[in-house]
Parts: C-alpha cells; sequence; structure tokens
C-alpha cells in the first residue's frame, strides 16, 4: 500500500501550506482572547468562553479543511508534482485515499492544538474565578437527566390582545361558516355591502334588487349583523356604522404574527413546578445539583427592547420537600443557563419526594420565555474527557468537509472546487438555520420533546422556503448537505459549555453515521472521476 | 512483441479534445515506434511535434485516442509497470520543503522499497549524481542543476529497467549536460533502457543509439544514429598537420582522379569540448545557488 507515503507528504505539505497558518493563528488569537469576554458572572464567563472556544475552533478547523483540502489535488496538478507521482507504482485510489488520510491527519493535529489551548484557558480561567464547587457545576460534563422540561411564558400586551382578536376573527367567521351553510349570507359578501344595503332608500333597493321586498331585505341584513356582533341595532344604518368604527378590525385577521406565541391552554401562572418522586442515595450524595435553561424574550417593538437593564431578569428557584423550603435567587439574560446547587442538609433524603419551583420576579423586561430542562448532576465527570470527545465531533465535522473537497479538487479546478465545498458548507448551515428558524420545535438532542426557545419566530415563509431548497437540491448537493445539516448534532460544541457529557453513542454515530460512509463514498466517487483524468 | 522489445507503440493517435471556440488539436497522428531493450532512444523533435504526449501516454497521464501502446508487453497505466520505469520530466517538480535524503526516500516509498533498502539506495544515489555535500539542504535552496540532478536521482530510486528523460539536459550548462550524459552511457552499460526526449541534438547525437524525429505528431525520421547521420555522397579524411603545399599536391592528385573537393581545412573542436577543457583547467563547479 502506498497510501501511507502519500498521506505523510499531503501532512507534511499542508503543515507548510499559509492556508493552514492563518486561520491557524486567528483561532489561537480568538481562544486567547476568551478569557475577557464580557458577562455578568463569573460561572457565566467561564461557559461563555468556552461556548467561544469550542465555536471558534469548530469553525477555524473547518476553514481549514475547506482550503486545504480544495488545495490539495489541484496545487499538484498546478505544480506537476503529480507527474513524479503518479509515474511511480501507486494507484489512483492509493493516491486519493492516501491524500485524505494525509488531511485527516492535519486537522487531527489542529484540533489537538487548538482543543489543547482551550482547555489549559478554561482550566486556568476556572481555577482563577470559580470555587470548586461552582467549577464542577459548570464543566462537570457528568449529567444525569431527571425531568422533565418546563415551559414557561410571561407574555406581553401586545401578545395578549393579538390572542384576542385572533378568537374574535375565528368566532366571526366560524358564525359567518354557519350563516352560509343556512343560507342567509351569499358566498363572499362583505360588511361594507351590508351596511350599504341599509343606508340605501327603499326606492333605491326595490330597483337594485328588482321583486324583493326592502323591507324584509333591511331587516335581514339588520339579524345577519346582529347575530356576527351580539348587538341588535336593528335596521339603523346609522347606529351600525358607528359601531364598526368603533371596532375596526371586526371581521379582520390579526395579521402581525410576531405576537403569535403559543400559549399553554390553560391562563399561565407566575412559577411552575416540578414535583419528584425519592431519588437514590448515590445520586443524593452529592447533593442536587441542577440547570436550568431560561431565555429572556424581549419584544422588539418594545420601548424597553434597546434599554439595557431590560437584559437581565430575576428568577426564585425554590427547594421543597417535608415541609422545608430552601431558595436561590437566579440572574438570566438572554439566553444562559442558570445552575443551582443544594447540598448538604437541604439534600432530601433518600426516597423522600420533594419539588422545585421557580418563579420570576418582577422585572424591567417584557417577557420571560423560560424553557428549562432540569437537569441532577449525577457527580463530577471528566471535563477532559469531555473535550477530548467534543474535540473527536469537532474531527469528524471537518473530516467530511475535508473528504467533500477533496472530492471536488479530483475533477475540478480549485476555484471551483472551493466554490462547491464552501457552498456545501454554507449550504447546509443555511438550510439547518433557516430550519431552527422556521420550526418551532427544532431538533435538539438536549430538550427533547420540549417546545423551542425560539418559538416566537415560527415563520411559514421561511419554513417553505428552506423545504424547497432541501427537495429542490440536486441529489449531489442534498446527499452533501445533508451531512453538513447532520453537524449540528454533532458538533461537541453544543455539549461542552454545558456541562453535559457527550454520550458514546454519539461519537459511534458521528463516525459511522456522519463520516464514514460519506467518506468512503465521497473517495470512491472522487477516484472514479480521477481515474481516467488526464495531466 | 517479443521479450527484447521494451515499448511498442502501433499507429498512436492523441486527439486533444477542443472546448467552446477552441478547435480540437491532433497532437500524435498514428505514430509507431520500438524500443528495444539495452539501447538509448531518442526522441527529437521542435517544439510541439509531440514527444512530451508521447512520453505521457507511455506513463500513463495520457490516454490514447486510438492506437495500441505496450510498456514491458503491458497497457502503460498497469501500475506493474510503473514498477520498472523511472521517469524525469521536463522540470523537476519536487516537493522544496523535502532535503535530497527525504526526497529520496519519499519517492522510494511510493515505488514500494523497504525502509533499509530506500536508505542505501538513495545514499548510492546522491553519492552517484554528486549531491552529498547538500544532502541535508531542502530543495527550495537548490540551483537548476542540482534540482535537475536531484530528480534524475529520484527517477533512479527504484532501480528502473526504462528509464524516461524528457529534456534531461534544460537548463543545465554544459558541465552538467556532460555530468549527464554520462550518467546516461553509464545506465547504457549496466542494461538498462534509455528512452530520451530533447531538442538539443548535441544530446542525442553524443549518447543515443537509435532515435526518431517527430514532426507534427509524425515520426519523420526512425533510424540508427550512425545510419542516419552517415553521408554516403561524401568522404572526410583527417590527417595530422600538412604544410599548404602538400595540401595544394593532394588536392591536384584528387582532382586527376575526378574527385571534387569540396571543403580542405582544420577541422574544429566542438565548443562543448573546449569549454570543459578550459573549465576543469579553472577548477570551477556547480556548488550553491545559482538561478533556482
Amino acid at each position: 500500500m502506498k497510501v501511507l507515503p502519500i498521506a505523510e507528504i499531503t501532512f507534511k505539505e499542508a503543515l507548510r501550506s499559509k492556508a493552514l497558518l492563518i486561520p491557524a493563528l486567528f483561532g489561537a488569537i480568538v481562544l486567547a482572547t476568551t478569557p475577557f469576554t464580557p458577562a455578568f458572572t463569573p460561572s457565566d464567563r467561564v461557559r461563555v468562553m468556552l461556548s467561544v472556544c469550542t465555536a471558534a475552533i469548530t469553525l477555524f478547523t473547518s476553514i481549514v479543511a475547506v482550503f486545504v483540502s480544495t488545495a490539495s489535488v489541484t496545487r499538484e496538478i498546478a505544480s506537476k508534482r503529480l507527474y513524479t507521482v503518479l509515474t511511480r507504482p501507486v494507484t489512483r485510489l492509493e493516491y486519493v485515499a492516501g491524500k485524505l488520510a494525509g488531511l485527516w491527519a492535519v486537522l487531527a493535529l489542529i484540533l489537538l492544538l487548538m482543543g489543547g489551548l482551550a482547555w489549559v484557558i478554561t482550566e486556568v480561567t476556572a481555577a482563577a474565578l470559580l470555587s470548586p464547587r461552582e467549577r464542577e457545576a459548570v464543566l462537570a460534563a457528568d449529567v444525569h437527566l431527571y425531568t422533565s422540561t418546563v415551559d414557561y411564558h410571561d407574555r406581553t400586551a401586545k401578545q395578549v390582545r393579538y390572542r384576542a382578536r385572533m378568537a374574535e376573527y375565528e368566532r366571526v367567521l366560524s358564525l359567518a361558516k354557519e350563516m352560509y351553510a343556512e343560507g342567509l349570507i351569499p358566498a363572499g359578501f362583505k360588511l361594507k355591502d351590508l351596511l350599504e344595503i341599509l343606508a340605501m332608500s327603499d326606492e333605491d333597493l326595490a330597483a337594485s334588487f328588482p321583486g324583493t321586498d326592502p323591507r324584509a331585505l333591511k331587516a335581514g341584513v339588520g339579524a345577519v349583523l346582529a347575530r356576527l356582533t351580539g348587538e341588535d341595532h336593528g335596521t339603523n344604518a346609522a347606529a351600525w356604522q358607528e359601531y364598526f368604527r368603533k371596532h375596526p378590525h371586526f371581521g379582520r385577521k390579526p395579521r402581525n404574527p410576531d405576537h403569535a406565541v403559543e400559549l399553554p391552554a390553560a391562563e399561565p401562572d407566575k412559577f411552575f413546578r416540578w414535583d419528584f418522586g425519592g431519588l437514590d442515595e448515590e445520586v443524593l450524595a452529592r447533593g442536587l445539583r441542577c440547570q436550568l435553561t431560561a431565555a429572556l424574550f424581549r419584544d422588539p417593538k418594545s420601548a424597553r427592547f434597546a434599554a439595557r437593564d431590560a437584559r437581565k431578569a430575576e428568577i426564585s428557584v425554590a427547594l421543597e420537600w417535608g415541609g422545608r423550603r430552601f431558595e436561590r435567587k437566579l440572574e438570566i439574560f438572554d439566553r444562559t443557563r442558570a445552575d443551582f446547587v443544594f447540598e448538604g442538609e437541604e439534600t432530601p433524603p433518600p426516597g423522600e419526594p420533594f419539588s422545585i419551583t421557580v418563579t420570576t420576579l418582577p422585572g424591567p423586561s417584557s417577557v420571560v420565555v423560560g424553557t428549562g430542562s432540569l437537569w441532577v448532576l449525577k457527580g463530577p465527570g471528566s471535563f477532559t474527557l469531555n473535550m477530548a470527545k467534543g474535540l473527536f465531533l469537532s474531527w469528524c465535522v471537518a473530516a467530511l468537509l475535508a473528504a467533500v473537497g477533496l472530492f471536488g479538487s479530483c475533477f475540478l479546478s480549485f476555484p471551483v472546487a472551493l466554490l462547491l465545498c464552501l457552498f456545501v458548507f454554507f449550504w447546509g448551515n443555511t438550510v439547518e438555520y433557516m430550519k431552527e428558524l422556521a420550526a418551532p420545535t427544532a431538533e435538539n438532542p438536549l430538550l427533547e420533546g420540549a417546545p423551542a426557545m425560539d418559538a416566537h419566530r415560527s415563520n411559514d415563509f421561511l419554513s417553505a422556503l428552506a423545504d424547497k431548497i432541501a427537495k429542490g437540491a440536486g441529489w449531489l448537493t442534498g446527499f452533501l448537505s445533508k451531512g453538513m445539516e447532520d453537524f449540528s448534532q454533532f458538533e461537541g460544541g453544543r455539549y461542552i459549555p454545558r456541562g453535559l457529557a457527550i454520550p458514546n453513542g454519539l461519537l459511534a454515530d458521528a463516525l459511522l453515521k456522519l463520516l464514514a460512509w460519506r467518506a468512503a463514498l465521497l473517495v470512491l466517487l472522487g477516484w472514479l472521476l480521477f481515474r481516467r483524468r488526464e495531466f | 512483441m517479443d521479450d527484447t522489445t521494451v515499448i511498442s507503440i502501433r499507429k498512436l493517435v492523441k486527439v486533444f479534445k477542443g472546448g467552446i471556440g477552441i478547435p480540437a488539436v491532433t497532437a500524435l497522428k498514428g505514430i509507431s515506434l520500438d524500443v528495444e531493450r539495452g539501447e538509448v532512444f531518442g526522441l527529437l523533435g521542435p517544439n510541439g511535434s509531440g514527444k512530451t504526449t508521447t512520453i505521457k501516454i507511455l506513463l500513463g497521464l495520457l490516454f490514447p485516442t486510438a492506437g495500441k501502446c505496450r510498456v514491458f508487453s503491458r497497457p502503460p497505466h498497469d501500475v506493474a509497470v510503473k514498477r520498472r520505469i523511472g521517469f524525469l520530466p521536463e522540470e523537476s517538480y519536487l516537493y522544496r520543503f523535502l532535503n535530497a535524503r527525504e526526497t529520496l526516500d519519499f519517492y522510494g516509498a511510493l515505488s514500494g522499497l523497504g525502509r533499509a533498502e530506500r536508505r542505501r539506495r538513495a545514499e548510492e544515489l546522491i553519492e552517484k549524481v554528486g549531491l552529498a555535500e547538500a544532502a541535508k539542504r531542502p530543495l527550495k535552496w537548490y540551483s537548476k542543476g542540482m534540482a535537475r540532478r536531484i530528480g534524475l536521482a529520484a527517477a533512479l530510486i527504484g532501480d528502473p529497467e526504462l528509464v524516461i528523460l524528457d529534456e534531461p539536459t534544460s537548463g543545465l550548462d554544459p558541465i552538467g549536460t556532460r555530468e549527464i550524459k554520462d550518467l546516461i552511457l553509464e545506465m547504457k552499460r549496466e542494461g538498462k533502457t534509455v528512452l530520451l526526449s530533447s531538442h538539443l541534438l548535441a544530446d542525442v547525437e553524443d549518447v543515443c543509439d537509435r532515435l526518431a524525429i517527430l514532426a507534427k505528431g509524425e515520426v519523420a525520421a526512425e533510424g540508427k544514429v550512425g545510419d542516419l547521420l552517415r553521408r554516403a555522397d561524401r568522404f572526410e579524411l583527417v590527417v595530422e598537420s600538412m604544410s599548404r603545399e602538400e595540401v595544394d599536391e593532394l588536392i591536384r592528385f584528387l582532382e586527376e582522379r575526378q574527385k571534387k573537393v569540396l571543403e580542405a581545412t582544420h577541422p574544429r573542436r566542438r565548443l562543448e569540448d573546449l569549454f570543459l577543457e578550459v573549465v576543469a583547467r579553472h577548477g570551477s563547479g556547480d556548488e550553491g545557488p545559482s538561478d533556482s
């Protein structure tokens, strides 16, 4: 097998290329500046930092993957070094496979270096800013998911109005349908027409509707309006006109879907509450370490939107068992995840039922949408191990991109291959992002069964567009983009900052479902196109 | 085809497809050639005559449009064939960040040599092409002549039976040229078959046993160098120094026998020989960067 020497030379060459150096340097700079990210609390600083770190690692590794992979074969062709390689006893399949192996090794090295840097920065910052207990809560990386998700909304006046108008519109609509079925009104009737009939003189009516009794017609119209509005002004045209002037939205569909937040059927209480049966001893030995995801939703049309103080809200979390109550107050802002810990004598005895209640405290923000999952940490897992797992997931993502780039460079020129690779990269992310925007229940393995926090952004146009794009794409881009869409599921960055242990099954999924078969297929396709290529 | 024929080309046609607004180009119009084992075969021709196309087809880098091409009785893109071929491209396209040893190690690995074998062959070849002092320098610091020599060493690393050299002396000074020619003759002595493409006629004349001249994609002439160059209608006599009177007498003698004397002069040395002699006297060499 001549795969190894080719992999080795690809590796060595890539390490000397500027396509690698520049993004890697940028990445390192971004990582190094993360400890200075603005944040409200120390634990949040570490979390945000880690979040930026993992995002930067994924992004910069992807950029490296795109540029180095698309340049790999095309550069050898341009420099004609390919002549000296392909005239050796090397099959073209070995050549392509060797290239990919070399690229993968380069990506692994970059991830190791950047990941190592991120790890050091995180550990140092956490040690400096957090108590051991807080550090554990942020970085624990070993989570036992115990309970259901709750969804709590404190709505704005506009949303209340929207709902009322929507309900009114639907009531009128159904009444009108009923009357149409009874033959009382014609299809496509307009309120304006009815009011006009009432306003016309009897003679004019008789002229317009020959053969009908004008009085009976007016009485019928008055009855229809009375049934629609629930008020009775008889055939008094002026009174009816006055009524509709006072109700300008009557029979009109409210138009601003920004306020169409799906609210719980029951009138929301000012709190929500989880009730637990007893937990076992193993869990309780470490106390309860819970995380609550809470998001602040500011009505963009609110005057307060721009106000700085509207950026945070306070919630209270209370643990109750056996008649005892322990309370924590937490500040949340935007979409932060809050940690709270109950331990020592606060911990409920094994088997003792307990409840956790979350209440919002009056604050300046117009609305708080809290979509929370409650996790009970089993104990401190290994942050390092989790980081390594996250890096592996990021590697899978970058490795697939590299396979796409290599595939392109097997039969396209460098700029075209680069375009293809970038297209796949952004396409996948764009479709994914649009779907997330469009679908109220965007898939998120962490929040299974929970309404998404972005429910208020539900938008039919986007969802239709995303669908059309996804369906309209050719099989190739479809196949590749699907891979990119799958990225979101495999990004280690989603787990690490939340202190969630990455399940081993996900690693296997990333390797097999995301990467292996696609890479094998891409190499095979690339080879088929490369096999008879002339140089 | 018998076992002594290393390369056999029959009615080889290569058409490069055109594009929109670009007409197709017929690079080879049905050429036929045979190269026998152990000979140095020269492929001559002006630029664009199809030399490089022929070589690329022989190496499996291009695929023929029509006709047959066999190397060691097998199609050229066969990996087993490539094991027996060493190729020096027109310019040395190598990995500039590797040094001579690493370069030879890489190409040795591609040729399927074991680690110890690679190391041994690399040392041997570095010595042979005269790069021992520059073996640890990355190739980007090499002069053109040195790059050419490492390219040749890389071509020879797998101990090939057939060596294909595309313009082996291009960009080399006369000393480098002579060294390469000497190396070619040494390969011939070792029993290797050499296919040499060049438009520098002196190179071909000096080292080749047989040659073919390509012109516009066709074989314009083919045969042994001696046969092709011998002029049966002329005769040259080289004598030790003669006086003017003796020369006149000789001319008279010949004219009496109805022989027309076309030229009577001192034979000239070849400029190459003069150059080599002068430079050797001054002890100059090709070391260090010059024009890379």
